[in-house]
């Protein structure tokens, strides 16, 4: 029974020595090259495809301090208007570094860089009332004809706060809104994101902006079989009153 | 013993038809038939559309196409919480834009209501060869023909010309949507395209 019992012993200490010196044999770059684990990680910190080979400067920020079109650099994701007026998404636009003679409405095409707010009309028709104060929203509207594209090209950065979340039948739609042909053209859809967060909403396409007025959110049946903009909650007009980038 | 049947089922652990049990872990917080609500569910689309001008030659009739074409791929999704939508268009044997200084725009016609949805501008080259793409937050289910026109590159009227150079109708699919037991019009909300 005593021998029984000093064998036992023996081979667990041997086992635990044995399992010991096979840690002791890894090395750290055998460990990140074989364990799946730590060589995602090492993959993750130190990848050549993250810091060297596919490198891209951020789209927009260029010249200019801190603020870029990724969230690094905003002033506060809860900010409605965030870094949208100072942002430049035409190169060198607001970069007040740059001395130019260069004006770009002289090549021939209009030219839209605009920030706009927008304000709430009415809000009767909400299901819940705001917590935070009015709904408010802001716009960067960007109309131009890139170089190396001939057409013209739009883009819209839209952000909203303090819109009250809708009853489920409903949802808000976003427009640009031409005053002198009567028509409206649909930017997307959305859902608040909830008091006090803002909400973003991005639209690109290939289509000049500049023969637009104003833009508009309204409230829209969901689903909704008509195209028309159904009942007006915010607006703000892109021609008068509004900041012109520079 | 009956006691022990009717308390996992009264507590939706157990999901009876007559001709079909189902039992499930979760209770009656998991998916189930009965809590059924339309407004999770993303109704998908994914249709061609083959564009043709207004009145097609005739003489073309079983020869190779020779008159303007062109082929659309419209993808929709409804859904309330993330609506999108994607239109791809290329075109062949368009007259090349740089001849009359023009651009070809695409729109979304919904038939019903007259409004169109502008997708966007795009030129021809030789060979009369184009495409375009369009994204949007939205979904495209209200429209009915994909149209497209002929603009003019100063052009400062937002809505399609009259100019029409190819069209095709949009067959959307039908939706799937399984047959319960009448939360239709509880819901507020009708199975069938409306």
């Amino acid at each position: 029974m005593k021998t029984l019992c000093l064998g036992i012993v023996l081979v667990i200490i041997a086992s635990s020595v044995a399992f010991a010196a096979s840690q002791l044999g890894y090395t750290a770059e055998t460990r990140y090259t074989y364990d799946p684990g730590t060589s995602v990680k090492r993959d993750i910190v130190f990848s050549s495809n993250r810091y060297w080979m596919d490198y891209v400067k951020p789209y927009g920020g260029y010249g200019s301090k801190g603020a870029s079109r990724g969230s690094f650099g905003m002033k506060g994701e809860e900010e409605g208007a965030s870094n949208l007026p100072y942002n430049d998404w035409i190169t060198r636009g607001s970069d007040p570094s740059r001395i130019s003679n260069y004006y770009a409405s002289a090549r021939g095409y209009h030219i839209v860089n605009k920030y706009v707010e927008l304000t709430s009309t009415d809000l009767s028709l909400v299901s819940r009332p705001q917590i935070n104060g009015s709904p408010t929203g802001f716009a960067r509207i960007i109309s131009i004809k890139p170089y190396q594209l001939g057409i013209p090209q739009g883009t819209v950065f839209f952000r909203t706060k303090d819109l009250p979340p809708l009853v489920p039948e409903y949802i808000y739609e976003a427009w640009l809104v031409d005053e002198d042909s009567g028509y409206s053209m649909s930017i997307g859809l959305f859902q608040p994101a909830g008091i006090g967060r803002v909400t973003t909403l991005e639209y690109t396409a290939v289509t000049p902006l500049w023969p637009f007025d104003a833009m508009m959110v309204t409230i829209e049946p969901f689903p909704d079989m008509n195209p028309l903009p159904n009942y007006v909650v915010l607006e703000g007009p892109l021609k008068e009153g509004t900041v012109g980038v520079p | 013993m009956l006691f022990l049947l009717l308390v996992p089922v009264s507590l939706g652990y157990v999901y009876l038809k007559p001709e079909d049990i189902r039992f499930r872990a979760g209770g009656p917080q998991r998916y189930n038939p009965y809590f059924y609500d339309p407004r999770v569910q993303t109704f998908k689309q994914d249709v061609w559309v083959y564009l043709t001008p207004p009145k097609p030659p005739v003489s073309a009739s079983g020869q190779p196409a020779t008159y303007p074409r062109g082929t659309a791929r419209v993808q929709s999704t409804r859904s309330p919480y993330l609506p999108n939508a994607y239109v791809t268009i290329k075109v062949k044997d368009l007259r090349p834009s740089e001849y009359d200084n023009t651009y070809y725009q695409a729109w979304l016609l919904d038939s019903d209501t007259g409004y169109s949805l502008n997708l966007g501008l795009f030129d021809t080259i030789g060979g009369g060869v184009g495409s375009m793409s369009f994204m949007s937050t939205n979904y495209l289910d209200p429209y009915d023909f994909v149209v497209i026109t002929r603009e003019p590159r100063d052009d400062k009227d937002l809505r399609p010309s009259t100019d029409v150079v190819l069209m095709g109708k949009i067959v959307w699919q039908k939706y799937y949507v399984p047959s319960l037991l009448g939360e239709k019009e509880q819901m507020g909300y009708s199975y069938e395209r409306q």
